[in-house]
């Protein structure tokens, strides 16, 4: 036998306030609300028209329109890119021991990681002359005292950036792109530079930024976190 | 599942770094395959742009010029394969000695795809006359990167 029950307001068992209802019938919740949770499996395969749930598979809340369990609203999704972090040099360096990378010391620079567990695409740009007849540069990076892209000695690859071999009083271009995932807490701070080296001649036959001519280095890490959804 | 991003919004990096000591070769006024520079996505977005950045470095043994491409879901991209393409067009063409070379190229891919679907990108390398023109050299370490960033299109 149906029963009602006439009240304007449920509270807990202590006295917190839970629901209360105005003349209109307007219904107030006065704490927290939580809708039934289902995983799209789980989803009722019916129900009544404006029923609403939240899927904990999709992470989003459904109604269903009569026929179907439709999206309510749409899910805001932050971009897989979290932060640049970037530096700009035109102090000019000269790299003096063959076949080694040495750290361009413009190039350095220091920042705050934005997100736990994010990976760093570094990308740089550096300008450079090579006078007489040397033979060779080539660039590397260094993220927290570690070397990256780059390999020293006889079977390195210092040689192989440009103006490889004999060429001589040319200018040249140096880029590389490497990605590094540290696996760092976010806010964790990271110290990167740009290293240079050359294949052979004599410690002031390569030029990194040209001193005089106003060239201009760039040294950009974007950090980015692919979305798991 | 229905998402909405800004425009311009980064959807996802996919990215490879190859390191090896192998020199690849080349065939005249062709690009061919740089072997395992191969990235895989699934589009996160429909009508996403897709950002590619690449770097190669090589070596020529004369001035016999190279050019780099994409290759997308197995069509090149952008670039001419014969005597009268652009195999010459981007490095060491008309040198008279050997010569290290590097080459970055960036490019906004629109697919036209649609949400979910597989997206296959990797790198050729094509050179104007084929004699010790390669892409890395045997026993000499050295580096090449291939990165792509899809795109939200709309908001």
């Amino acid at each position: 036998m149906p029963s009602i029950l006439r009240v304007d307001q449920l509270q807990t068992t202590t006295g917190t306030p839970l629901l209360s209802s105005d003349a209109n019938g307007l219904l107030s919740v006065s704490t927290r609300f939580k809708l039934p949770n289902f995983t799209t499996a789980n989803l009722p395969s019916s129900a009544s028209t404006g029923e609403v749930v939240f899927d904990t598979t999709e992470f989003v809340a459904k109604f269903w329109d009569g026929t179907k369990w439709q999206t309510l609203g749409s899910k805001k999704l932050t971009s897989a890119i979290v932060g640049m972090h970037w530096t700009h040099w035109t102090s000019t360096f000269q790299s003096t021991v063959a076949q080694t990378y040495e750290k361009v010391p413009g190039s350095e620079f220091t920042f705050q990681t934005k997100q736990a567990n994010s990976s760093f695409v570094m990308m740089a740009d550096i300008p450079g002359y090579q006078s007489g007849s040397a033979s060779g540069v080539n660039m590397a990076y260094q993220f927290n005292g570690t070397m990256y892209a780059g390999a020293n000695g006889g079977s390195g690859d210092t040689w192989m950036g440009n103006v490889h071999s004999g060429v001589a009083s040319a200018g040249f271009n140096l880029k590389k792109i490497w990605v590094v995932q540290p696996n760092l807490a976010a806010g964790s701070t990271v110290t990167a530079a740009c290293m240079v080296g050359h294949w052979s001649g004599s410690s002031s036959s390569h030029y990194f930024n040209y001193p005089g001519y106003s060239p201009e280095s760039e040294f950009v890490i974007l950090e980015f976190l692919n979305p798991t959804s | 599942m229905a998402y909405t991003y800004s425009a311009g919004s980064a959807l996802q990096v996919i990215h490879n770094n190859v390191s090896v000591a192998t020199a690849y070769g080349s065939t005249a006024y062709t690009y061919v395959d740089i072997p395992g520079t191969s990235i895989s996505l699934t589009t996160k977005g429909t009508g996403s742009l897709i950002h590619l950045q690449c770097y190669v470095n090589g070596w020529g043994s004369s001035g016999n010029g190279v050019n780099i491409a994409f290759k997308l879901n197995g069509v090149v991209a952008g670039n001419s394969s014969s005597s009268n393409g652009d195999t010459w067009c981007r490095a060491i063409n008309g040198a008279t000695a050997g010569r290290s070379w590097n080459v970055g190229r960036s490019m906004l891919w629109q697919h036209g795809l649609s949400l979910g679907s597989p997206a296959t990108i990797s790198l050729m390398m094509g050179t104007w006359s084929t004699a010790g023109v390669s892409a890395g050299w045997s026993s000499y370490q050295t580096y090449f990167h291939v990165t792509a960033t899809e795109l939200a299109a709309s908001s």
